[in-house]
């Protein structure tokens, strides 16, 4: 039988493409026929293809492996263990109990923020002045109510009215810069006419009212909430006795 | 077994469940085995493979990303594991070995199942013949061939194109053809076999 390979190049070469596609599982099925006839036309081709063939068959013949499931299991079990069946439960439904927990507090507390905002623990970053105003605003409605008691225990300022009128004093430089600057170093109580206040308020409050007297704008405190938001910030822990030197020792305000 | 069927396995064998992580090493051992022993030669070499790469991949169940095939990822690991022993000591063909592993023990037992000493010279003759391969032939044809890996498959694994792939499968079969025609030995044993 002729050998192509030495007759025609283009024949061998197409041989071999067609022996590599098949071996490489990539001989379209209507190109397996044509491989065929070649095939039976050369017979170094066909002993080729059958020793690459034999070649596969080998790589292909089983290998009995030795089974090392134990000693693998055994080293797996001595480095992280295993759990026994009861246990796996009973980490699934721990498992899925702590997810509904979390996701039970998740939407408790998304509701107690949107439902009463205030109520809301979560830190926070800087707020904006509006923010704060609005805080502020919310909160003096609360406070409001305690206002009256709180300040007729001081005795100093009885009435809303009272503190009404002390703003206008305020915005026109009365000396308040020691309550400014108490205030301003986060200290814990205000001394102001000789009373003691608790400045245990929120600090949103205490931002509002140092930026509201920084740029010059407390003669324009004239509604009930901001009158108010000033008010709580001079809550009185506890009633202080009248001295008969009040008025000297922060100089009045 | 379908790839979801080796999910949910592999999510009980990453909590602990043990029968899980044995129905895993009974699916892929054989397979892995048998790639270890044709790429190094060695049983004792592809025993500690197989068995260190199991360990390491059943202790890290939860790194497993199951966008790829659990198989790709074992495979990965245990060629590591080979290349890192090559590095230590570079297991080569023994017919020492070999023949004492044809003879021996367990393996004389396993031999013994498949009732065929002319099947045992065809493990000798392939796997003189696989010595003729490069490194990286023998990984490419062992992986298509006998493990029967797409061309994209291993390119992805090996990290190389799959014109090159291709290349050095065509190559390294090749290679093995004449190695294996060229042993009067083997051919006896492989016509006798697979005729």
């Amino acid at each position: 039988m002729k050998r192509q390979d030495e007759t025609n190049p283009n024949a061998s070469h197409q041989l071999e493409e067609l022996l590599n596609a098949y071996f490489d599982r990539e001989l379209p099925p209507e190109e397996e026929a044509a491989l065929a006839r070649l095939l039976e036309q050369d017979a170094r081709a066909a002993r080729f293809f059958g020793e690459s063939e034999s070649a596969i068959d080998a790589l292909r013949s089983p290998v009995k492996a030795p089974d090392l499931s134990s000693r693998i299991l055994t080293e797996v079990g001595r480095r992280r263990g295993w759990l026994g069946a009861r246990l796996q439960r009973f980490v699934a439904v721990g498992r899925v109990a702590i997810a509904a927990c979390l996701l039970l507090a998740l939407a408790v507390t998304l509701t107690a923020k949107r439902f009463a905002p205030d109520a809301a623990i979560f830190p926070q970053g800087p707020s904006t002045i509006t923010d704060v105003a609005q805080c502020a605003a919310d909160d003096t409605k609360c406070s409001m109510s305690d206002f009256l008691a709180a300040f007729d225990q001081v005795g100093e300022v009885t009435r809303l009215n009272d503190v009404r009128n002390a703003i206008p004093q305020m915005a026109e430089g009365a000396n308040h810069a020691g309550l400014f600057s108490l205030i301003s170093n986060r200290q814990e109580q205000v001394e102001w006419r000789g009373r003691t206040f608790s400045s245990n308020v929120r600090p949103e409050l205490i931002e509002l009212t140092i930026a509201v007297a920084r740029d010059g704008s407390l003669k324009q405190l004239t509604t009930q909430q901001q009158v108010g938001a000033i008010v709580y910030i001079a809550r009185p822990s506890t009633p202080a006795p009248k001295t008969e030197d009040s008025e000297s020792t922060v100089g009045g305000w | 077994m379908t790839r979801a069927a080796e999910q949910r396995l592999i999510e009980k064998a990453a909590r602990g469940d043990k029968d899980a992580a044995g129905k895993l090493i009974k699916a892929h051992q054989p397979s892995l085995y048998a790639y270890m022993l044709r790429l190094s030669g060695r049983p004792d070499v592809a025993e500690d493979i197989v068995q260190d790469a199991f360990v390491r991949v059943l202790t890290h169940l939860d790194r497993f990303d199951p966008r790829y095939r659990f198989s790709t990822w074992l495979f990965t690991i245990a060629k590591r594991l080979y290349v890192n022993a090559c590095q230590k000591h570079k297991p080569r063909y023994d017919s020492e070995i070999v023949d004492a592993w044809k003879g021996d023990g367990e393996h004389r037992a396993a031999d013994a199942a498949i009732g065929d000493e002319v099947r045992a010279n065809v493990h000798v003759a392939l796997q003189q013949s696989l010595e003729t391969l490069t490194d990286v032939q023998k990984e490419v044809v062992l992986l298509f061939h006998q493990q029967g890996w797409s061309i994209a498959l291993i390119a992805e694994h090996l990290d190389m194109p799959e014109g090159t792939v291709k290349s050095h499968l065509h190559r390294g079969r090749q290679r093995l053809r004449r190695a294996l025609s060229s042993c009067d030995r083997s051919k006896a044993a492989v016509d006798e076999v697979w005729a």
